[in-house]
């Protein structure tokens, strides 16, 4: 084992081919260069303007090409990856690099840009991306995922996926995930489509939420929109209590309550609850999950799903 | 002084011509132009203005007034009453949501009552201090996310007033509050961990 890593250091040092490369390697315009690295290698990029793509790929070796001057530290475990920022106002006089990583599918990956977007496809590892002034797009099979921009939409699709989304203003669309969820958002509406949800946390001020999934047993999912609607699509066989209130707007459930003596198969039109509407409880199967939703202004549906 | 030549003719007695000699001597002794050593006309303007009669009295202005038509009379009292049941009504009004002003008030009295104003403080100095570290469009977003925050701040105030232990509102006060608080810590992770320039 220790053989295999010391012949990994030694193709990252002459793939370098600087004496020293762990002290920093500044490539000029343009940059290109491969790197022999270990499959779950942690790899950090952080440019201040432009663009990061990243590309999960079968091969031990991390590639990386870029429109500008890069700057390469680190070892066959870690790779730090950086972009020159322009000054002290570099949006007053962008640096735009644009780089692109082909690199193992089980990175562990941090990306960060604070004027520009990230892309991932075909990654599988932990990522953890950053953009405040740009959007942020996965598609892969990570097995978390941390995304957060400020002024920029996320979407994300995975495969049972966990994922945070965190966002000040834009849109959070998630696809294929499960386990634990967080996305919130101040302006903007909150998509969200998985299974096996065993915590969901989805928040936004000014947008709709729509969740479309099913629940792992005592799952806990709450929901909350200041003045957009909430749609809730759950299977058929779902078995949870809910406690839902919308301050202003209508409540609506396609599902049985045994709790209101419903004939099966019978939902509800609880419409509006009248001003300041009280919370309504009720019970559907067993009740073992648990499902809150508050809303001031927007209404509130749940769905039987096809 | 011709006249009095004139009138000195043989039948004066000479003593009384002495006299008169005496006296036309003294008449052209004096000056020939005399000015008057102070101006009196201010005393005497004084005194015809105290002499004035006096302005006519209320009860003239009253007797006016009594002259003026019913109707005219009626429509003044109603205009009295209209104005003073819209002034109670405009100051009774609950505050408009469309002057940002009005609404940031609102929002400031509810974070105040629930002891949350640091936060909004602290995040606006932090907003203040670091702007220039973050592109333009991120700052707009966030000042306008903040307005967004004290919308619906100030919109569960007055729903507070109706409502004052409504469940839903408290969660989604604290979840207003907790946006705020977010807001503060991504602001203060964008701005501290600048990326390294080596330019």
């Amino acid at each position: 084992m220790i053989t295999r890593a010391a012949a990994i250091a030694a193709l990252f040092l002459a793939a370098l081919g600087a004496p020293s490369p762990w002290a920093g390697a500044v490539r000029a315009d343009p940059f290109e260069q491969t790197l022999v690295v270990e499959p779950d290698v942690r790899v950090d990029v952080e440019i201040v303007s432009g663009k990061i793509e990243l590309r999960g790929t079968s091969a031990n070796e991390l590639h990386v090409r870029a429109n500008g001057e890069l700057r390469v530290d680190g070892s066959p475990r870690r790779v730090s990856l950086r972009a020159p920022s322009g000054g002290f106002l570099p949006w007053a006089h962008p640096v735009d690099v644009e780089v692109e990583i082909e690199l193992p599918r089980q990175s562990r990956i941090t990306a960060r840009t604070i004027n520009g977007a990230i892309e991932a496809n075909d990654v599988a590892g932990e990522l953890d991306l950053h953009a405040a002034n740009g959007a942020i797009e996965v598609e892969g099979a990570p097995r978390e995922a941390y995304l957060e921009t400020m002024n920029a939409p996320i979407r994300f699709s995975g495969q049972r996926s966990a994922v945070v989304a965190k966002t000040l203003n834009g849109a959070i669309e998630l696809e294929g995930v499960s386990g634990e969820v967080e996305a919130q958002t101040v302006s903007g509406r909150i998509r969200v489509e998985g299974e096996e949800l065993q915590r969901a946390e989805l928040r936004t001020m000014a947008g709709e939420i729509e969740l479309s999934t099913s629940l792992a047993k005592g799952a806990r999912v709450s929901a909350r929109s200041f003045s957009g609607p909430v749609k809730l699509v759950l299977p058929a066989g779902t078995s949870a209590r809910f406690d839902v209130q919308s301050f202003s707007g209508a409540i609506e459930s396609e599902f049985s309550s045994r709790l209101a003596g419903d004939e099966p198969g019978h939902g509800h039109g609880f419409g509006a609850h009248g001003p300041g509407g009280r919370p309504l409880s009720f019970v559907v199967g067993d009740g073992d999950a648990r499902i809150s939703i508050e809303s001031f202004s927007g209404g509130v549906k749940i769905e039987e799903a096809d | 002084m011709k006249w009095l030549l004139w009138r000195r003719t043989p039948e004066i007695p000479p003593e009384e011509r002495a006299a008169n000699d005496a006296l036309l001597a003294r008449a052209r002794a004096l000056p020939r132009e005399a000015e008057p050593q102070r101006d009196l006309w201010l005393g005497i303007r004084n005194r015809i203005e105290l002499t004035r009669p006096p302005e006519p009295t209320p009860a003239r202005v009253w007797r006016t007034r009594v002259s003026v038509p019913v109707w005219a009379a009626g429509a003044a009292a109603l205009l009295v009453l209209a104005t003073s049941v819209g002034t109670g009504w405009w100051l009774s009004r609950p505050p408009s949501l469309d002057d940002p002003v009005a609404v940031r008030a609102l929002a400031d009295s509810l974070r105040d009552r629930d002891g949350m104003t640091g936060t909004r403080e602290n995040l606006l100095a932090l907003l203040g201090a670091r702007r220039d570290q973050l592109p333009p469009e991120v700052v707009a977003a966030v000042e306008k996310n903040l307005a967004e925050i004290d919308r619906a701040i100030a919109e569960i105030h007055l729903a507070f007033e109706e409502h004052p232990n409504n469940a839903a509102l408290q969660f989604l006060l604290a979840e207003a509050y907790r946006r705020e608080a977010d807001m503060l810590q991504q602001l203060e992770w964008w701005t501290t961990q600048e990326p390294e320039a080596h330019s």
